[in-house]
């Protein structure tokens, strides 16, 4: 009997927030208005009985051939930016890879900002 | 057997596998009084297709995706669905399956 | 976390205050119809309004709060428009917004003794950092001297701080203060 497994854009984009949450210089992830808007999202992904559904904000997946994230981020002042950005790159191939079996191609990540102190 | 009685094996083949749960949408009750499964909303039992929707409340997926497709692929062989395509879906994450890992609790916006 | 650029709040490449932008929300000036910051700035805005009026329906959130949230979504959407690359590996690009890295070099600039930060624009050209930064200079202080040691502090902070090597750095004095 042929079986298939498919996994969600959801359950991606969560385990690729997680990841990047956890990456030392990352202070935040940054939602930006589709983060204001996508508590409307939040709120579908509520109506399954039971479900505390894992944040996804300040993520995008895209599912081609392999997966492509956008991760949006604040860092730290500790920090140097590029590196820490190079670090979430790597965090979350590796996390969403091991969570979920699937390629990762790309992580795209934007700084939008850096704090001062 | 009827499609309820098949569609009831496979919840409780799923119910053997921790980490998985069947999607089961919410609706708004009317009366207290549920006449049916809701449960079974989290399955669609086709003749060419049959479709399973699970939300995840651990990690990681793939162990716990094979251990289902196991023993819902044992339910659908016993009941003359060997033909069919098994399809699991998971369509989301609980916080719980994160919490795990580091030992503190992802917190929303 | 609050990061202000100047004591006004949030201000747009063009000058423009983006808190002022949405106070005037249902207004518009000669100004904004040909500014594309501004433009871009007060459609997010509107976006952003319209569905907030939705959400403070639905929420109990107290809204300063959501106020708070909505500014930070909008200063990240504007944040967007303007990115300069920072590198490209094997998973792809990472890149910073230009209002952060030039905030970064401000601050930088500013923490020299003697000098007010003012202005500071970057731009991208290939794998590098051109700045142009306008300063204020204290009348105490031996202009060159301060000059010099804010380059200093300029390229130490684009190489550490953000990761960038700094091709161009034009420092102007534009004005003298007395303390």
């Amino acid at each position: 009997m042929t079986a298939e497994h498919v996994i969600t854009k959801p359950v991606v984009a969560a385990v690729a927030a997680h990841a990047a949450r956890g990456v030392a210089g990352v202070s935040r992830l940054e939602a930006g208005l589709a983060g204001l808007v996508g508590s409307v999202a939040r709120t579908a992904r509520q109506r399954i009985k039971g479900l505390d559904p894992a944040p996804t904000e300040g993520v995008r997946v895209r599912m081609d051939v392999g997966v492509r994230l956008e991760v949006d981020i604040v860092t730290t002042a500790d920090d140097q930016a590029a590196a820490v950005g190079r670090a979430v790159q790597r965090a979350v191939a590796r996390a969403v890879t091991n969570a979920t079996g699937l390629a990762v191609v790309e992580v795209a990540v934007s700084i939008l900002d850096i704090e001062l102190s | 057997m009827s499609s309820q009685e098949i569609v009831e094996k496979l919840l409780a083949a799923l119910r053997e596998v921790p980490g998985l749960r069947a999607a089961t949408p919410v609706i708004a009750p009317t009366s207290p009084w549920v006449p049916w499964d809701w449960d079974a909303l989290a399955v669609d039992l086709g003749a060419q297709v049959v479709e399973v929707r699970v939300v995840a409340t651990a990690l990681p997926l793939p162990p716990l995706l094979d251990k289902a497709t196991v023993m819902l692929s044992e339910v659908l062989r016993q009941h003359g669905f060997e033909a069919a395509t098994l399809r699991i879906v998971v369509t989301d994450l609980d916080a719980a399956a994160l919490r795990d890992e580091t030992g503190t609790t992802p917190s929303g916006t | 976390m609050a990061m202000n650029e100047t004591d006004q709040g949030y201000l747009l490449p063009c000058g423009r205050d983006v808190e002022a932008v949405w106070d005037r929300l249902d207004e518009i000036d000669a100004h904004e119809l040909e500014c594309p910051h501004c433009l871009g700035a007060r459609e997010s805005l509107r976006a952003l309004r319209a569905v907030t009026e939705e959400m403070s329906r639905d929420t109990s959130e107290p809204s300063r709060a959501l106020f708070g949230r909505i500014m930070s979504a909008v200063r990240a959407e504007v944040r967007r428009g303007d990115m300069l690359p920072l590198g490209v590996g094997d998973l792809g690009p990472v890149s910073a917004s230009e209002r952060a890295i030039a905030a970064v070099l401000r601050y930088a600039a500013d923490s020299v003794a003697g000098v007010r930060a003012r202005h500071c624009q970057v731009w991208a050209s290939v794998d590098v950092v051109n700045v142009e930064l306008k300063i204020a200079v204290s009348v105490e202080v031996v202009a060159p001297d301060v000059v010099s040691m804010v380059r200093e502090r300029v390229t130490t902070a684009a190489t550490a701080r953000v990761g960038m090597r700094v091709n161009r750095l034009d420092v102007t004095v534009e004005d003298l203060y007395d303390l």
